[in-house]
């Protein structure tokens, strides 16, 4: 072993070139990778101390309806032993009429009571509001959000309305430790008291609105034990799943979700440049043990054991991936502040550190990978034999190739990563296997193409154009590896150009004809007609009022349907599955379906009639059916403010959720609900952006208790939002590029001396120097073509899949982006094989051919 | 006159110090023969073949081969000239790897766009006796066979001059000899000017001419 050990010291000042590739091949995923890992790591710590902060409370119980005195009393009871001091918040929406500025908006709500908050705090332009002191808002009086007063020109000191009341505005909230995350919401919120909210007279039975109380526990009842203790008690307690405990460790689950989403997906993407990379590496590897053939052969013959021989090369391995990981350490360090500040913008308490642990996973990570990408070949190694020393030329020996089984550890363990880094069996399965799909097809056919390329003679074809395709076809590791390489990272960044363009496409407001333009909520039940009448009397055709009802899912098939309480760690399905099983849900009934939506499945729902059927029809959407496990036939109970309601699903919907029209999970058979307490949904369709806020106007003034959502300004919201975080993804997806040309690049230049070699002997045959150049640029840019087309069609194929097979979009290929990229990506590559070329042509060929 | 070398000065820069290979160096061939150059290792013989085939500038002096200046051409020209006029044979065959024996053999004929080029080929690797491993790719043959293909190669143009650096150098005494053999022959047969490097002697004599480089001269060797 100290023997190996010193000749594997000896033989590395040999290996700088080796050295040098490797890092270059490796570091920039690398180091993405760490940067990633270190915003993840960055952002659950800053929740995590945060936590109490941002729910202000160590329990808060919390339902989509409102408390009543005696609920809220047994709360009280129930957690008698640990709370010392409580405070309740209503958050619902409502419309804001601004007298003096003539405008009206959707905001959001927040009203509380005293001792609000118990946690956190609240900057106001005058002041800090938080435990020690206090809201302490007269009556009439309200603090505005930053978002509001740009929103509508608001200062301190102005009037409006809400509902029935009018309110000063008194100050503006500059920073808010309860939404840590800026430019998540839906309209801008406002503060008020408890009291005067409900003067506003907003809150009628069935109006949209969250009701928390929030509770601070005694000192020694603060801790992770007790709220998880008392949250499970609770729910066995309170059989209601409409009600839902939180505790401090799911409220930073709750924030972090879309950004969780959005960094799992970064870090699926940055694990795809990590195996391009290693892609790259084990070509090297392979190189480099290949003209260690002879050696190897030597040693054998002098008595070294297979086993050392193994121990040396492995020995390469991880010294040369330590040496790499160091210096993307170095590199991210580099990277981190650069990040930090720009998520800074988002996140203002972020901080992007690098600890220990994020580190030792990283570099455990990338040290699997390499030994499984390049043991195969090392044990191939134990085929030397040393009779190989007898031939004449003992160099040109290669190694056997190994079975491709041998790989099957590393795609294996790719597998677990995947799915380990998407939190999600599905997500990971469904990346890693299209990942090893698309390798498996591309190596095949590329194979297949190079076979043929490599037997093909064109006549009367220029002599140089044969003669680079055969080169190309002949070196077929390298090409190949470099094809594939390539291949895979623009395919990724054409899927995701198509798959953002589609999104685009989707949400844009070119599309907003087959949208509703103004989505009206909280109609009241006597309203309804006066609110149509007042709209046609503008001019406007309102779409027929759709019945909201609120009600609780209580079992499925006679099985109670319980709250669920968040498992230590659970895949993101679990998650969505959880949430969506605490929560209350909205049922209507209509006698013919929108336009958006149709039965995929089952029978139409018919109009009950009693005595005739045994249960009333009810018909679910597909996704919600999926997730819960309800199947056609299942026997569903409701509790509808106690009176209870039996139905059988007859048949499952696919909605497009996007059209923003007034669309329900569950949908009830005409007949049943025509008498229960509801409110109605509403919307008018096909009309300006500015006149709808003429609409809003008006509607403010007249029904003060109705919201309404101006679609177009918030799917304007949400796009920027989306571009925000497509940023993200983009420069994600270049970076793979980036990864799989340095990949190729360095494979390119690792060749070098058989390039400059081929170059002498070319010269001597007196070939000149702009057909060389033709010549040498030429092999290099066939690889890149013939990536182009193949990923092109790749990725869109994937795309299509995506989007209209998995997501239900419409598939809108984007050309002129693509043809940008390809550009780009030829630019790119012609600029390495020239810079590569320069050098070639400086060669002597003197130096290379004679003795 | 097919070759003349008029006061070349030759010198290389190592490290701090120059090296001077050819202070005035004069030689001429007058007609079509074969010719010997002997030298000890390091006398330079390699540099005159490189100045010959214009791989090399010369300090000073000219070097005119078939009545042209090789001087005075520049970079594209004298990749014309090569590809006309010049044949070269290396002591490591040096053929492309990722072209088989009859590529690398029609390579000087597609360079000069002649038509029939596989023809040719095909015909001069029967000339050295490789029909039967035409598709085989430089890793496969073994060393007499690639300096065969090699020789094919440098012929198959029909070069007027013939440049050897160590022919025989890298194989065994009989492959060496049954290759120079062939080498001579074809050179006789296509009426080739043949500059032959070898530190053998034996080699040397089977040549019309002998010449020795020794301190930057090239004399007739007794
Ligand atoms: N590119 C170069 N730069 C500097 N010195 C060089 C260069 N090429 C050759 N030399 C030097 O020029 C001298 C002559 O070299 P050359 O290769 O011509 O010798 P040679 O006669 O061919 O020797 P051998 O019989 O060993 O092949 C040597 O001393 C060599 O070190
Ligand atoms: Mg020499």
């Amino acid at each position: 072993m100290k023997l190996v050990l010193k000749l594997f010291l000896k033989e590395l000042k040999n290996q700088k070139k080796l050295m040098a590739f490797f890092c270059f091949n490796i570091c920039l995923a690398l180091s993405t990778l760490l940067s990633l890992e270190s915003v993840k790591s960055g952002v659950e710590t800053l929740l995590y101390s945060k936590a109490k902060d941002l729910m202000g409370a160590d329990t808060a119980i919390r339902a989509r309806r409102k408390f009543e005195t005696d609920e809220i009393h047994k709360f009280h009871t129930f957690y008698k032993n640990e709370e010392i001091k409580s405070s309740e918040v209503i958050e619902t929406f409502s419309m804001i009429f601004a007298p003096k500025q003539e405008m009206s908006r959707l905001v959001e709500v927040k009203a509380v009571s005293s001792n609000y908050p118990l946690y956190g705090q609240i900057k106001l332009q005058n002041g800090v509001i938080d435990a020690a002191t206090p809201f302490a808002l007269k009556t009439s009086e309200i603090y505005i959000s930053q978002d509001l007063r740009n929103l509508m020109g608001l200062e301190k000191g102005d009037f409006c309305k809400i509902g029935k009341m009018n309110f000063a505005v008194v100050d503006v909230v500059v920073d808010d430790s309860s939404s840590s995350w800026r430019g998540l919401d839906l309209a801008p919120k406002l503060y008020m008291n408890l009291s005067d909210l409900h003067a506003t007279g907003l809150i009628t039975k069935g109006s949209t609105l969250s009701h928390s109380l929030l509770l601070q526990f005694k000192p020694e009842a603060q801790n992770e034990e007790v709220y998880k203790r008392r949250q499970a008690e609770f729910y066995k307690e309170f059989s209601d799943n409409t009600i839902n405990i939180t505790i401090p460790r799911d409220a930073s689950g709750q924030v972090s979700r879309v950004f969780d989403y959005l960094i799992d997906f970064l870090s699926l993407i940055s694990l795809l440049a990590l195996m391009l990379a290693v892609t790259g590496i084990s070509f090297l590897l392979r190189g480099f043990i290949n003209q260690k053939c002879k050696e190897v052969a030597v040693l054998k013959s002098l008595g070294f054991s297979n086993y050392q021989v193994r121990c040396y090369f492995i020995l390469y391995i991880l010294f040369l991936t330590l040496i790499s990981f160091v210096i993307s350490y170095g590199l991210s360090l580099f990277f981190l502040p650069l990040l930090q500040n720009y998520l800074m913008n988002y996140v203002p308490a972020i901080k992007l550190t690098l600890n220990f642990i994020v580190l030792s996973k990283i570099l455990f990570i990338v040290l699997a990978l390499n030994l499984m990408a390049n043991l195969p070949f090392v044990f191939q190694l134990q085929n030397v034999r040393e009779i190989i020393l007898l031939r004449e030329d003992g160099n040109t020996l290669s190694l056997p190739r190994p079975k491709l089984s041998s790989w099957l550890p590393l795609m294996f363990f790719f597998f677990l990563l995947c799915i380990w880094q998407a939190n999600s069996i599905k997500i990971g399965l469904v990346f890693a296997s299209s990942f090893l799909f698309c390798l498996i097809l591309l190596w095949g056919f590329f194979s297949k193409l190079l076979n043929l390329l490599a037997n093909l003679n064109v006549r009367n074809f220029f002599y140089i154009f044969n003669f680079a395709i055969k080169r190309m076809a002949r070196n077929k590791a390298s090409s190949l590896t470099s094809l594939v390489a390539l291949t895979i990272g623009l395919t990724l960044v054409v899927l995701i150009t198509q798959l953002k363009s589609s999104l685009y496409e989707e949400f844009s407001v070119d599309n907003s004809e087959k949208r509703a333009s103004l989505f009206i909520f909280d109609i009241q039940d006597e309203q309804l007609s006066f609110l149509d009448k007042h709209l046609t009397g503008m001019g406007h055709q309102m779409s027929p009022g759709a019945a909201l009802i609120r009600a609780r899912l209580l079992k499925i098939n006679q099985e109670d349907v319980e709250a669920a309480q968040a498992d230590d760690y659970e895949t993101r399905e679990a998650e969505a599955s959880r949430r969506i099983r605490n929560r209350g849900i909205n049922l209507s009934y209509r006698n013919e379906l929108d336009a958006s939506e149709e039965i995929i499945d089952g029978e139409i729902l018919v109009p009950y009639e009693e005595g005739k059927m045994p249960y009333p029809g009810l018909s679910l959407e597909e996704k919600y059916a999926q997730r819960m496990g309800i199947k056609l036939g299942d026997i569903l109970t409701f509790d509808i403010q106690g009176v209870e309601l039996i139905g059988e699903v007859k048949n499952f919907r696919k909605v497009k959720w996007t059209s923003f029209k007034p669309n329900f999970f569950i949908l009830v058979a005409p007949g049943v609900l025509e008498l229960a307490p509801k409110t109605f949904i509403a919307t008018l369709s096909q009309i300006s952006d500015d006149k709808i806020w003429q609409i809003q106007n008006e509607l403010a003034k007249n029904f003060p208790n109705i919201s309404s959502i101006h679609v177009n300004h918030l799917l304007k919201k949400i796009l920027s939002l989306f571009e925000q975080m497509s940023i993200g993804v983009t420069l994600m997806s270049f970076c793979c590029i980036l990864v799989s040309l340095c990949v190729i690049s360095s494979i390119f230049y690792y060749q070098m001396a058989e390039k400059k070699k081929d170059f002498s002997i070319l010269k001597v045959l007196g070939m000149g120097h702009t057909s060389l150049k033709i010549y040498f640029i030429l092999e290099y840019l066939l690889i890149v073509t013939f990536s182009s087309l193949f990923c092109l069609a790749l990725g869109n194929i994937m795309g299509y899949i995506f989007l209209n097979q998995i997501f239900d979009l419409a598939f809108n290929i984007e050309w002129s982006q693509l043809f940008i990229i390809l550009i780009v990506i030829y630019f790119f590559n012609f600029l390495i094989s020239f810079l590569g070329i320069i050098n070639i042509l400086r060669t002597k060929p003197r130096n290379y051919l004679l003795n | 006159m097919i070759l003349e070398i008029l006061n070349v000065k030759k010198t290389y820069q190592q490290a701090a110090k120059q090296i001077e290979i050819f202070r005035e160096l004069n030689f001429s061939i007058k007609s079509e023969k074969n010719i010997a150059i002997l030298g000890r290792s390091g006398s330079g013989k390699s540099t005159l073949l490189s100045l010959l085939a214009g791989l090399d500038k010369v300090d000073a002096g000219s070097i005119y081969c078939f009545g042209t200046d090789l001087g005075r051409l520049n970079e594209s020209e004298l990749s014309a000239w090569r590809s006309k006029n010049l044949g070269v044979i290396f002591q490591q065959y040096h053929l492309i790897n990722s072209l088989n024996a009859l590529e690398n053999v029609m390579l000087p004929l597609e360079i000069l766009q002649q038509a029939n080029a596989r023809e040719k080929a095909l015909e001069m690797l029967d000339k050295v006796g490789l029909s039967e491993r035409i598709h085989h790719f430089p890793s496969q043959l073994s060393g007499g066979e690639a300096q065969r293909v090699a020789i094919a190669r440098a012929f198959v143009a029909e070069p007027k001059l013939l440049l050897a650096d160590e022919p025989s150098g890298n194989l065994d005494v009989e492959t060496g000899q049954k290759v120079m053999q062939l080498l001579l022959s074809l050179s006789q047969t296509k009426k080739t000017t043949l500059i032959l490097v070898t530190h053998d002697l034996e080699l040397a004599k089977k040549c019309a001419e002998v010449y020795e480089l020794k301190d930057g001269m090239l004399k007739l060797h007794q």
